[in-house]
């Protein structure tokens, strides 16, 4: 899947402070985008784009910590970047429990940045292709009919076509049919694989909020 | 019907003339009426009676003849054919004589012939062969008679008959000549005719008393109905033309008084057509016009009196379109030759209609009102006269009913009592009299009411539109008995001013003689020989004696035996010189008590300057004369108290710039005697200049003046003694009561000592301040180090980007001269962080400076800004556009206002992020800068409010409880206050307030302010 070219957000309130770091960022030839503040920052970027953020931690209005936890709360998986000049260390544990992939201390290291900026980018890449093949999951599974949906908990469970048939109360020629089917529509090659498939898409779902329940019932 | 014409007359006699010649024609008509109608009825009767008549006699006759001519027809053919059968078996039938004899006899036996009809038989020959009434007429030969009646049949001879066999019956004329109803009926038996006469005058008496009833009937219309008839007509007639006459002469006379009247009228009277043309005129217009009647008749209007015509004709032109009378038109004439002067008239024009109710003319009625004028014109002038008389009268002339109602009132009530004259008529009289006269007044008014022609005088107050009373003397004359005037005549004369002069000079006299006798002195008189003739209450009771006995003994014996000689010396030197005369002296009254006196006198003169003898006052002095002991007492105690008070006191002349007294402290103070201190000047006393680079000539007369003023200024002054050696003094000033001249008092208090204690206080709360500023410092320190941080990081990234960009070779000039210009800026920036902060945290004292508060209060912002950054608080600052100069240390109050932010600040935490505000005024207010932090936070614990500013005492659990003890100090020392209180929604407010500084006298007051503060 061809993914577009990555950005880095800035966010500081100091425009001085934003504007050295996209320079300093754009020297490494990164392309960036600058905002002052997160509210600009929610209100433009675009969470199809693949990239990073880098934000400073105090800002006036939202923090940098609010900041991240409204994107985990919204279900934005951006890898964040921390940076302050006066590192608290109850702010650096709750950011980095939140998922940081650093927290940087200001003034910081050209190296330091453009290392945790890269990691950044890389974890962003992994997240996008694990979401796409999610939905590509979600999407076959989506076709199955009610009852082939049916079958499917079942063999999920580990149950044999007996037993289906016993305990759906259906003839074993409709299991096998069934069975058939939804071999077909989700692509997959054995039941190992089917089962794979299905606990991915289950436990991605309960780890991320109710927007993402699983629409199987 | 005479006596009737004359009762018409008489009541008609008022009547119109119109109306009276109307109902003459009608009656006339009338008549003429019923004339003609009782002729026809009359002729009518007449024509139908006799008609009628004639008609029952044609028909009555006619019948007859019939009846008459059928029976002898009947008779006639019975005996011819009938009878002959009879006979044929007689034997009386041989020959026609015997025949007709036996005819006769049958004729005579037949039933019902009328006896004067008679039978007779003619023979075939034409003679007469029988004859039963006149037997002598047999043989007579008749064949030539005629017959015939002209109507029914033929006219036929007898002859003819007999030849032809015929019958013939009808009326004819007999040889006789008499009338006769015949019938001829042929008999075949002897060939002759029988015949039936019946002579008129048989049935001639039938056929009258067949008619004698219309006869009759017609005789009484003829002769009865229609003479009636006529003279009923002619008796009407008689009537209504007598009616007629008498109308007419009625007209006529009433005509030949209305031309009378209008002949001999006293007004002008005409009546002229449609075209203007005089149609009638009397002889007074005529004469009015100055031309004959005759001269008129036909005559335009305009042609006779040209001068008026256009005033007229429209008039009439009017009348003649509208038919509506216009009365009353006053019309005046100038006419050029007459001399006495242009003549008035009344005139009143009015439609003319002729009988059909058409406008013919009009008709114009003329009265000559000139003279009527000159009277009316003559009496407005007497009566403008009288009125303007009685109009501008001082009193007020009056006419009252006899119920006490004003019926007129002059004008002059408006300048005696402020009335309108209008204002008062109608209204009862007795409402102006003051109430306590009233009662009076009406007595008096009620009597002389009841005497016509009496003339009456009272004086009673009455009341002026302004509410105040006028005394007034009214004269009344009762006129109620004069018919022209018929009311009470008052002429009201205004006597106040009088009276009250009358008043005032009682008054005078009683207040002099209340004087005299009240008087606190006593008052004695002398004749010229020094004799006493009158003393007064008090000069009684001084002397303690009777007035006889003073007059008795006289003055000298009551002299007291010290001053007597002396005294009597001055008296006699008084009487002979007619000088004045003053003494203190000593009495010895009657109970023996020894009194003070001061006596004056003066001479008397008459207007001729011849003396009269004296007048003396004298005056018990005794009290005075011990008290004047008393005070030299007090004052000789007072003296010792102020020469032993503890601080220096020096009493001061202002008009001669001259110290005029000075304790011993003073002297001390000073180091001078009390002769040198008196030679002295405040002035002289002092150092050119004070120690806040005053003058002190300067400050001194500032301060000097103010005491003159009536203050009492208090004030820190540095004196010098003689030898020059500076004394830093406290001095007040107060002004003496004193009216001679202006003392002031000043009292001076040495505080060199204090002075030195204050320094020494002020230096240790200005380090107290410094630690407070570097404590407030540490509690900003987190904000301080991000704040510099941030410029630190901007420059090291910058430094990174560059060093990045170099090493890799894509070198973009711009792009590097861009950066390496953000880095000089990034590091300005830092210094002026670090600068800011050393300026806060600087121990050196600059001292009191004037300055914008909303300078120093956007600076401060600028210093906590990070600090609010990081808690999330947004600070508004409201500051007012106008100048808030103070003058103070500039330090200590920017310590204030970050200390008063921090605790704002802090006071938000509990608030979310995104609530946290607070709001920074500035304001000016009486003078005084007031500077207020608001914040939304927790606001003031309750029941700490008072507490908050004490040292040690706070509300935060890291915190010192310095902070606002100490700013309360700083804003006090420079004459402000701290103010703290609780909002009324959420949160609290603090803030303080100084005193503005006004340019002009900034460096004077603030320094003087200072003073006082220091002092106080």
């Amino acid at each position: 899947m061809q993914l577009p070219d990555p950005i880095v957000y800035v966010i500081d309130d100091d425009p001085a402070v934003l504007k050295s770091i996209c320079a300093l960022v754009s020297s490494f030839g990164q392309q960036t985008r600058s905002f002052t503040s997160a509210v600009d920052f929610l209100e433009n970027f675009d969470p199809q784009c693949a990239g990073c953020l880098v934000s400073d931690v105090r800002m006036f209005g939202m923090t940098g910590i609010e900041l991240q936890e409204k994107l985990i709360r919204d279900g934005v998986q951006l890898p964040i970047i921390l940076i302050s000049a006066h590192a608290e260390i109850p702010v650096t544990v709750r950011a980095m429990k939140n998922g940081a992939i650093t927290f940087l201390e200001k003034p910081c290291r050209d190296v330091e940045l453009w290392e945790a900026i890269q990691t950044a980018l890389k974890v962003d890449q992994q997240n996008r292709l694990t979401i796409n093949r999610r939905q590509q999951i979600r999407r076959n599974i989506e076709r199955l009919t009610k009852s082939e949906k049916q079958v499917l908990e079942l063999i999920v469970e580990g149950q044999l076509n007996k037993q289906i048939a016993k305990s759906l109360g259906i003839s074993l020629r409709t299991v096998e049919s069934r069975r058939h089917n939804i071999f077909e529509k989700t692509q997959a090659d054995s039941v190992a694989e089917l089962v794979a498939m299905f606990l991915e898409l289950k436990y991605a779902d309960a780890s991320s909020g109710p927007r993402l329940t699983p629409s199987i019932h | 019907m005479v006596q009737r014409m004359q009762n018409l007359q008489s009541s008609d006699r008022v009547d119109d003339f119109e109306s009276l010649s109307q109902l003459s024609s009608w009656n006339l008509r009338r008549g003429r009426r019923y004339f003609w109608l009782a002729f026809c009825i009359g002729m009518l009767a007449i024509i139908i009676c006799g008609w009628k008549g004639y008609w029952a006699y044609h028909q009555s006759r006619e019948s007859l003849l019939e009846t008459i001519k059928a029976h002898n027809e009947e008779v006639a053919s019975f005996l011819a054919k009938h009878d002959n059968l009879e006979l044929e078996g007689s034997q009386l039938v041989d020959s026609p004589a015997q025949y007709a004899e036996g005819l006769v006899q049958r004729w005579r036996q037949l039933p019902g012939i009328r006896t004067n009809s008679y039978l007779c038989v003619i023979g075939s020959d034409g003679r007469i062969v029988a004859h039963s009434a006149r037997p002598e007429r047999v043989g007579a030969d008749v064949s030539s008679v005629t017959l015939g009646d002209g109507t029914r049949s033929p006219t036929r001879t007898v002859a003819q008959l007999l030849g032809n066999g015929q019958d013939w019956v009808g009326e004819n004329t007999n040889l006789q000549g008499k009338r006769q109803i015949a019938a001829y009926a042929y008999s075949d038996r002897f060939h002759g005719l029988v015949v039936v006469h019946t002579p008129a005058a048989a049935y001639d008496g039938e056929l009258w008393s067949a008619q004698r009833p219309w006869v009759v009937s017609y005789c009484i219309a003829v002769f009865g109905l229609w003479p009636m008839c006529m003279l009923l007509a002619h008796l009407g007639f008689r009537r209504y033309h007598a009616l007629l006459v008498n109308a007419d002469r009625r007209m006529q006379a009433q005509l030949s008084e209305l031309e009378h009247i209008y002949d001999t009228a006293p007004v002008g009277l005409c009546l002229v057509d449609k075209q203007l043309r005089f149609l009638r005129i009397n002889k007074e217009l005529a004469r009015i016009h100055g031309r004959s009647v005759k001269q008129h008749l036909g005559i335009r209007l305009r042609s006779v009196i040209p001068e008026l015509a256009d005033r007229i004709e429209p008039i009439i032109q009017q009348v003649l379109e509208s038919e509506t009378p216009i009365r009353d038109q006053e019309i005046v004439r100038h006419d050029p030759d007459s001399e006495a002067g242009p003549g008035h008239y009344l005139a009143s024009f009015h439609p003319l209609r002729n009988y059909r109710g058409s406008v013919i003319g009009v008709g114009a009625v003329v009265q000559d009102i000139t003279e009527r004028k000159k009277t009316e014109n003559a009496l407005a002038k007497s009566e403008t006269l009288y009125r303007t008389v009685v109009e501008n009268s001082y009193d007020i002339i009056n006419l009252f009913s006899a119920d006490g109602r004003v019926l007129y009132n002059s004008p002059s009530i408006r300048r005696v009592l402020g009335y309108e004259p209008e204002e008062r008529l109608n209204q009862r009289g007795t409402e102006l009299i003051h109430p306590d006269d009233l009662q009076n007044a009406v007595a008096e008014f009620q009597e002389y009411i009841n005497l016509p022609g009496d003339v009456g005088h009272f004086t009673y107050r009455l009341r002026h539109k302004d509410g105040t009373y006028r005394i007034v003397e009214v004269t009344g004359t009762n006129l109620l008995h004069v018919p022209e005037v018929k009311a009470m005549l008052s002429i009201v004369r205004d006597v106040t001013n009088k009276k009250q002069a009358e008043n005032a000079l009682r008054q005078s006299e009683q207040r002099f003689r209340a004087l005299c006798t009240h008087v606190p002195v006593g008052i004695f008189m002398t004749d010229r020989d020094g004799n006493c003739i009158f003393v007064n209450q008090q000069g009684r009771e001084i002397v303690g004696d009777a007035e006889d006995r003073i007059r008795q003994r006289g003055w000298i014996a009551y002299l007291h035996e010290d001053d007597r000689d002396d005294v009597i010396q001055k008296w006699e030197h008084h009487i002979s010189n007619r000088s004045n005369f003053s003494c203190d002296c000593k009495f010895r009254t009657a109970t023996d008590r020894i009194v003070w006196i001061d006596c004056n006198c003066v001479p008397l003169f008459d207007q001729q300057g011849e003396y009269l003898g004296s007048i003396g006052m004298m005056v018990d002095i005794t009290a005075r004369v011990h008290y004047q002991r008393q005070l030299e007492e007090s004052e000789n105690r007072y003296r010792t108290l102020v020469e032993n008070a503890p601080e220096a006191i020096v009493v001061f002349d202002v008009d001669q710039m001259r110290f005029v007294d000075a304790n011993e402290n003073a002297l001390r103070l000073f180091d001078v005697d009390m002769q040198t201190i008196k030679s002295l000047s405040p002035i002289d006393l002092s150092p050119p200049k004070q120690p806040n680079g005053q003058y002190s000539r300067q400050a001194a007369l500032h301060f000097i003046q103010q005491a003159v003023d009536g203050f009492t200024p208090k004030f820190e002054w540095l004196h010098c003694d003689i030898d020059g050696n500076p004394i830093e003094c406290e001095v007040r000033l107060v002004r003496l009561p004193s009216s001679k001249s202006c003392l002031i008092r000043g009292s001076i208090n040495d505080i060199s000592e204090r002075k030195w204690a204050e320094a020494a206080m002020r230096e240790q709360q200005e380090q107290l301040t410094h630690v407070s500023r570097l404590s407030t410092m540490g509690e900003m320190v987190a904000g301080i180090a991000h704040e510099i941080n941030q410029p630190l990081s901007s420059i090291s990234n910058f430094a990174y980007a560059c060093s990045r960009t170099l090493k890799l070779g894509r070198v973009d000039p711009r792009e590097l001269l861009e950066w390496s210009g953000d880095i000089l800026d990034e590091a300005t920036r830092a210094a002026e962080i670090i600068k800011r902060l050393g300026n806060f945290t600087c121990k050196r004292h600059e001292g009191k400076i004037t300055f914008d508060m909303n300078e120093l209060v956007l600076d401060t912002l600028e210093l906590v800004s990070f600090h609010a950054t990081s808690r999330h608080v947004v600070t508004a600052s409201l500051l007012t556009d106008e100048k808030l100069k103070i003058f103070a240390d500039r330090i200590q109050i920017q310590q204030v206002l970050v200390n008063l932010l921090l605790n704002a600040h802090e006071a938000t935490e509990e608030l979310a992020t995104d609530e946290r505000l607070v709001q920074i005024k500035t304001r000016i207010e009486h003078n005084q800068v007031f500077v207020e932090v608001i914040d939304n936070g927790v606001g003031i614990p309750p029941g700490k409010s008072d507490s908050i500013f004490e040292a040690f005492v706070t509300t935060k659990p890291n915190g010192m409880g310095m902070g606002l003890a100490i700013s309360r100090t700083i804003i006090q020392s420079h004459g402000g206050q701290l103010i703290g209180k609780p909002n009324r929604g959420r949160g609290s407010t603090f803030g303080f307030c100084l005193p503005v500084c006004h340019q002009q006298d900034s460096i004077n007051s603030s320094q003087m302010v200072g003073q006082q503060n220091a002092i106080t």
